[in-house]
């Protein structure tokens, strides 16, 4: 017994270093657990006020150049509005016609971004909405140029989105034009990669990337972003489709949080068949 | 309470201001998305005036603290901040810890954590990826160690006027 207390009094530090090291590891291991979760909800409440109050320092620089940017905005968004007037009026004919399902539009919450974490890849994002908004984990974030990310944390009047710019974001996405599937993941720097596209597969340089209607968690139809380049991918069967994002990531203050929830109907439905498909012999 | 434990609590107290300062202030200091990691500082100043072990279960749950709110893996920055005390804490020494947190050497210990401590969290949170090694070595950690390489020198020149009224 005392040959153990005294070789735990001489590598007292190096347990205590592999004890720690352990404990992060399993933290690592298990960041989607209950205790993790209640930490992050601690963390979110205490901090984001905080960061809330530091703010009006960054913000003061960014008045000005708002109010300018915002001008041309609006000048070009004056623009847009006539016309997407006249197209819904046309859509609104032909979707009669060939007897289309009125699609309802999502509502949005509109969200501040008090907090933001873009070093070191993090990519995450603190919004001064939360519960108290009807906001939950998994709505989509966009903002007037296209899908932003989608929320992964939420408290009272806060929530934590994860950006397209994260190394575990993933979104089903398909090319509008020629309507082919894919999944649209982070690659690097401001960079986003489409995956899974076949190398004979209909895709050209300048193409539209927008979300797909098979995701469970982005409404169709959403801006993702337009085809950079393409080459060869890993293994020779798949195209790298590598797609620059509209959002401007840098430069993100305001966003909107999607009151998106897929069909309950559909989700019960797709569940029950996968899951006989699973059990199946 | 003995002398060493209140100033290992102080110490925890300490860091556990400087992981608040870490997501609420360091932030708008970036350059070009590279941060310094005030957390780093305070815990290798621990760790060079009471040593590894007070070092180390300081910046622990500091670590946390940090990682639970804007990380999406939480623990990284605890395993970094542990080993990184671990490793500055080979140069504490009991009778010359006032004079070496006051010295230019503190500030290149600083640098030789804040390696190990980038190499630990980079590596850890870009292991899956198949990106740029060149960019992440250029980029996030020799960047990163040496932005808070530059502002670890504040504190060390801040206490380096003071030592005239020192006795050792």
């Amino acid at each position: 017994m005392q040959t153990l207390i005294a070789f735990i009094r001489v590598f007292r530090e190096y347990i205590t270093l592999t004890v720690l090291a352990g404990l992060s590891v399993i933290l690592v291991a298990n960041s989607d657990s209950v205790p993790v979760q209640v930490l992050r909800s601690f963390s979110l409440v205490s901090l984001a006020s905080l960061q809330t109050s530091s703010n009006w320092v960054s913000n003061i620089f960014a008045s000005n150049q708002d109010a300018e940017t915002l001008r041309d905005v609006n000048v070009s968004l004056m623009e847009e509005v006539m016309q997407l007037r006249r197209l819904r009026q046309e859509n609104m004919e032909l979707r009669r016609k060939i007897g289309f399902r009125d699609r309802s539009s999502w509502p949005l919450v509109p969200a501040e971004i008090v907090g933001k974490n873009l070093a070191l890849g993090q990519n995450m994002i603190t919004l001064d909405v939360g519960e108290e908004d009807s906001v939950a984990v998994n709505m989509p974030v966009i903002n007037e140029e296209g899908l932003v990310g989608k929320i992964v944390a939420t408290s009272g009047s806060f929530s934590i989105a994860m950006l397209a710019l994260h190394r575990d974001f993933r979104a089903t996405a398909k090319i509008k034009r020629s309507r082919i599937d894919g999944i649209i993941a982070w690659k690097e720097g401001e960079d986003l990669v489409l995956q899974n596209v076949w190398k004979t597969a209909d895709a050209i340089p300048g193409d539209t990337v927008v979300t797909s209607e098979y995701s469970n968690i982005f409404p169709p139809e959403v801006m993702i972003g337009v085809i950079r380049t393409i080459g060869p991918g890993e293994g020779g069967l798949f195209s790298r489709i590598d797609v620059e994002p509209r959002v401007n990531f840098a430069s993100l203050e305001r966003v909107f949080v999607v009151r998106y929830r897929r069909e309950p109907v559909r989700a019960a439905l797709e569940e029950r068949v996968y899951d006989q498909t699973e059990t199946a012999p | 309470m003995t002398p060493k434990l209140q100033r290992a609590l102080i110490a925890a107290a300490m860091l556990l201001v400087l992981a608040v300062l870490q997501v609420t202030i360091v932030p708008l200091i970036s350059i070009g998305g590279v941060i310094p990691s005030f957390l780093l500082i305070g815990a290798v100043f621990v760790s060079l005036r009471e040593g590894q072990m007070t070092g180390m279960l300081a910046a622990f749950p500091a670590g946390l603290l940090a990682d639970a709110y804007l990380s999406a893996l939480v623990g990284i920055t605890p395993l970094g901040l542990t080993f990184a005390a671990f490793a500055a804490g080979f140069f504490h020494d009991e009778e010359k810890a006032q004079l070496l947190i006051r010295s230019p050497r503190a500030v290149l210990i600083v640098f030789l954590s804040a390696l190990l401590f980038h190499l630990i969290y980079v590596f850890a949170y870009f292991q899956s990826l198949s990106i740029d090694l060149g960019s992440i070595v250029l980029k996030h950690i020799l960047g990163a160690s040496l932005y808070t390489m530059v502002v670890s020198a504040v504190p060390v020149l801040i206490l380096s006027r003071r030592i005239s009224g020192l006795k050792v």
